[in-house]
């Protein structure tokens, strides 16, 4: 198991690697020169040049990207072209942000999938489980950005009991912390629920057809040891594997719903960064996103071994 | 002023999207409306105050020289004052400057300056930090004001407070020029500091206390003002919320005091309890930039043809949301430059005449061209109604999609395309606007086409000191721009900013943003 996890760290390396390369190669494809915004407005030929050495972008590609994965070993990812402000910076003071969503979004999906998913498994084709997949198929074809605003309406508007924009920093209480994150969690966490409920559904409904399910009840076991104890550890592989891939998804995903609430987090920094061909910056929120995906997706794969001793022995 | 068709690309004029879309729509002349714009003399007002602010983006740097974006300028103006502020109609007044002579039959401009002014670090603001400011705006990497000082050749100091500006040739829109970006006062102990572009120092009313790019924007009250009739407010807490409905809701919610709207919203913000709504038409005008060297564009006929075929109207009410007014000329009706005898009905849409026209110009199944549009909604839409309006007389335009960033590019540097959809953001001074769009050697004009006497007309401005005679020569040479039809102005824009009851004294000025020289909260009972 040891030998497993760090061969799985390992690997994150080229796997970075790799993904800064494609994100180099991918911004240099994109039009629009930057040496031309930041020269300023009436700025002559010559003087774009000027810049353009300036901020290097006339060295070979190599050259450049080399200079920047030196740089970025070190921890240093580089300045925004256009602010000077440190691209760690930048980050580290959005990814609170981006991180608070993304957990209370989790959160969300949970509170609404797990009893959905085991009422539709337990109840399987009656109203209740008609009721969870159709919760599903709605939830998954929803536009996030329409149900937050559906929610600002009710919950901010008309019932003002949530904010209807902003984040307030855990650092300014609890309370306030948690309550701004109530709704752009629900929004960025309806479709995430939707999918989780489906999974576990099929998952669950599997496993409790299983023999061994049979001898539990058969042993008297309450019906409650018989599905929490047997049944939701053994339904729970296929979900958690769900779940990591949702981490990429609620990553995407946050950057319209910080929009739609104003929050200051990463997928708005993202968004900018594309626009303004802000290169530094473009690299180092690539850079972290891939790297939170792929610690996510190897906590997944460590949770197997928990959830399923067969695969520690493998 | 309030935007700046940047002269590389019209890119930011466009660029920033959600900034261009909130400066959309609105009805003409301003005030408020709703619950009425609040008035208030200085003794309701609560110096301790905080008022919160929604904006629609951050500078694009927030060291006034090296900004990209004109429209930057109502970030700078709480922390850098200039030599020269604006009135709200946009004439210069007094600012760091007191006062100003022309000497030498234009070739220097003498100003006095305000003493007893330090900066926020404490630098003492003198003539030396003038002549080092222009200096610097002159020849800092990546300056944005160069061209603006160009004719400045050099500052002499003259005394501790006293500067004479020497000029390679008479430049009589120089003090609206030092009103924006070029004339604002950077503390010289700051010049050095790589982080000026995140902790400005300038001698302004507020000092940025903490700044988040795209996030949030903290002005605190500067104690040692040098103006003791201003009172302000303790803190200003601009956030930057890029939707427009997110906006919308911070303002319903109470989660601002003030909201910059996209003029569409206008309306429901009007319906909403306690909120004033105030549309202002600016500078910024939007319509067909012609290539007058291309396609059938050297033809006057022809041009005018296109002009009578476009129902201003119907655009104002059904793109803009009536967020603007009709125009035929590059300025606003409210603007001295404005010439009034050519109102917004100068071109009404006469379908008849513009096929005689036509058929004059030797095209009596007019012709085809093609039409550069910035992939943005707003030009989009402008550009397909403009489209419909033309083939009614048998002018087909070919829409080209062109990225906003490039727009600027392919239309003014490689000339390519015959015209182009723009917003053209408006400049400090009209004849900078003039110079850029309808001069053979301006950026902005890629035909390089003008006429004999708008040239003649443009040299009386320059070089014409009295301030009557040189407005009129502006206005002329408005009038002559209208009746040439150098391009198909369609509306100029205004912008549209909501406040809650608390805000007093909200005004903006004619380049769009909002004074905070007046701006204050009321005391609450």
């Amino acid at each position: 198991m040891l030998r497993y996890t760090v061969r799985r760290i390992l690997m994150i390396i080229p796997l970075l690697f790799l993904v800064s390369l494609g994100v180099f190669a991918l911004v240099l494809l994109i039009p629009g020169d930057p040496a031309i915004t930041i020269a300023g407005e009436n700025a002559t030929e010559a003087q774009i040049d000027a810049t353009r050495e300036r901020l290097g972008l006339n060295d070979p590609v190599l050259v450049q990207y080399a200079s920047w994965a030196g740089n970025a070993l070190t921890g240093d990812l580089g300045s925004s072209l256009f602010s000077n402000e440190s691209v760690v910076g930048a980050i580290g003071g959005r990814f609170p942000v981006t991180l608070s969503l993304t957990v209370a979004a989790m959160v969300a999906a949970l509170l609404i999938a797990v009893p959905a998913g085991i009422t539709a498994a337990l109840r399987r084709g009656r109203w209740q489980d008609r009721g969870a997949t159709l919760f599903a198929s709605v939830g998954i074809s929803l536009p996030n950005f329409w149900v937050g605003i559906l929610l600002i309406m009710a919950f901010a508007l008309a019932f003002p009991i949530f904010p209807a924009v902003g984040y307030t920093p855990l650092s300014d209480g609890v309370g306030p912390w948690v309550l701004g994150l109530v709704l752009p969690g629900i929004t960025l966490g309806t479709a995430v629920a939707a999918e989780i409920t489906r999974q576990l559904r099929g998952s669950l409904s599997d496993t409790l057809q299983q023999d061994f399910i049979r001898t539990a009840r058969a042993n008297g076991l309450t019906a409650r040891a018989v599905i929490a104890k047997h049944g939701l550890k053994n339904a729970a592989v296929p979900v958690v594997t769900v779940m990591g891939f949702q981490i990429g998804f609620l990553l995407g995903g946050s950057v319209i719903v910080e929009r739609v609430f104003g929050l200051p987090g990463l997928g708005d920094l993202a968004i900018r960064a594309v626009l303004q061909r802000d290169i530094p910056m473009i690299q180092g929120i690539v850079v972290v996103s891939a790297l939170i995906v792929m610690l996510v997706n190897l906590v997944v794969d460590l949770s197997y071994g928990w959830l399923n001793p067969k695969v520690r022995q493998a | 002023m309030t935007t700046s068709v940047p002269r590389r690309r019209i890119l930011y004029a466009f660029g920033m999207a959600p900034l261009l879309v909130a400066c959309a729509p609105i009805a003409p002349g301003g005030g408020g409306s709703g619950a009425g714009p609040v008035t208030a003399s200085n003794d309701q007002l609560d110096p301790e105050a905080v008022l919160r602010y929604a904006d629609t983006s951050s500078p694009s740097r927030f060291d006034p020289h090296r900004s990209t974006v004109g429209q930057d300028i109502r970030f700078f103006t709480p922390v850098y004052d200039r030599l020269v502020h604006l009135s709200p109609d946009g004439q210069p007044i007094p600012g760091l400057a007191t006062s100003w002579t022309w000497e030498e039959d234009g070739r220097a401009l003498r100003m006095e300056l305000r003493q007893g002014v330090r900066f926020h670090d404490g630098t003492p603001f003198d003539a030396e930090a003038v002549r080092a400011n222009v200096e610097r705006g002159k020849t800092v990497p990546g300056t944005s004001v160069g061209t603006d000082l160009a004719n400045v050749e050099s500052v002499e100091v003259a005394g501790p407070s006293t500067v004479v500006l020497r000029l390679s040739q008479p430049t009589a829109m120089l003090p609206g020029l030092l009103s924006h970006r070029a004339g604002a006062m950077v503390s010289p102990a700051a010049f050095a500091d790589p982080d000026l572009d995140l902790r400005p120092v300038g001698t302004g009313m507020y000092r940025v206390t903490d700044y988040q790019p795209n996030n949030v924007i903290v002005y605190e009250r500067n104690p040692d003002y040098w103006d003791d009739t201003v009172v302000g407010v303790r803190r200003l807490e601009l956030r930057i919320l890029t939707d427009e409905v997110t906006r919308m809701n911070a303002l319903r919610t109470g989660e601002v005091d003030i909201a910059l709207l996209n003029g569409r919203l206008g309306e429901e913000a009007r319906g909403l309890p306690g909120v004033t709504v105030h549309q202002k038409v600016t500078l910024a005008y939007a319509g067909l930039l012609l290539n007058r060297a291309r396609s059938q564009f050297a033809d006057v006929r022809v041009r005018r043809a296109m002009n009578l075929a476009i129902d201003r109207p119907a655009i104002v009410a059904g793109v803009y949301f009536g967020a603007g007014e009709a125009t035929v000329q590059p300025f606003p009706s409210t603007y001295y430059a404005h010439n009034p005898d050519f109102p917004a009905d100068h071109y009404a849409r006469d379908l008849a005449r513009a096929r005689a026209l036509l058929a004059e110009a030797g095209h009596p199944n007019g012709f085809d061209f093609e039409m550069l549009v910035p992939s943005l909604t707003a030009f989009v839409q402008l550009a397909e109604a403009m489209q419909r309006m033309l083939a009614e007389v048998g002018i087909r335009a070919r829409l080209r999609s062109v990225e906003v960033a490039q727009a600027g590019d392919v239309f003014y540097s490689q000339r390519d395309g015959d015209s182009l959809i723009a917003q053209w953001g408006g400049r400090p001074d009209p004849s900078m606007t003039i110079g850029l769009q309808y001069m053979p050697g301006g950026f902005a004009n890629p035909g390089a086409h003008t006429t004999a006497r708008l040239e003649e007309l443009q040299r009386r401005a320059l070089s014409t000191l009295d301030r009557q005679e040189r407005e009129a020569a502006v206005r002329e040479a408005s009038g002559e721009i209208a009746d040439q039809a150098l391009d198909v102005p369609v509306i100029v824009e205004a912008t549209t900013y909501a406040t809650t009851e608390r805000v007093a004294n909200f005004s903006t000025l004619v380049t769009g943003q909002p004074d905070f020289r007046t701006l204050g909260a009321l005391r609450t009972p």
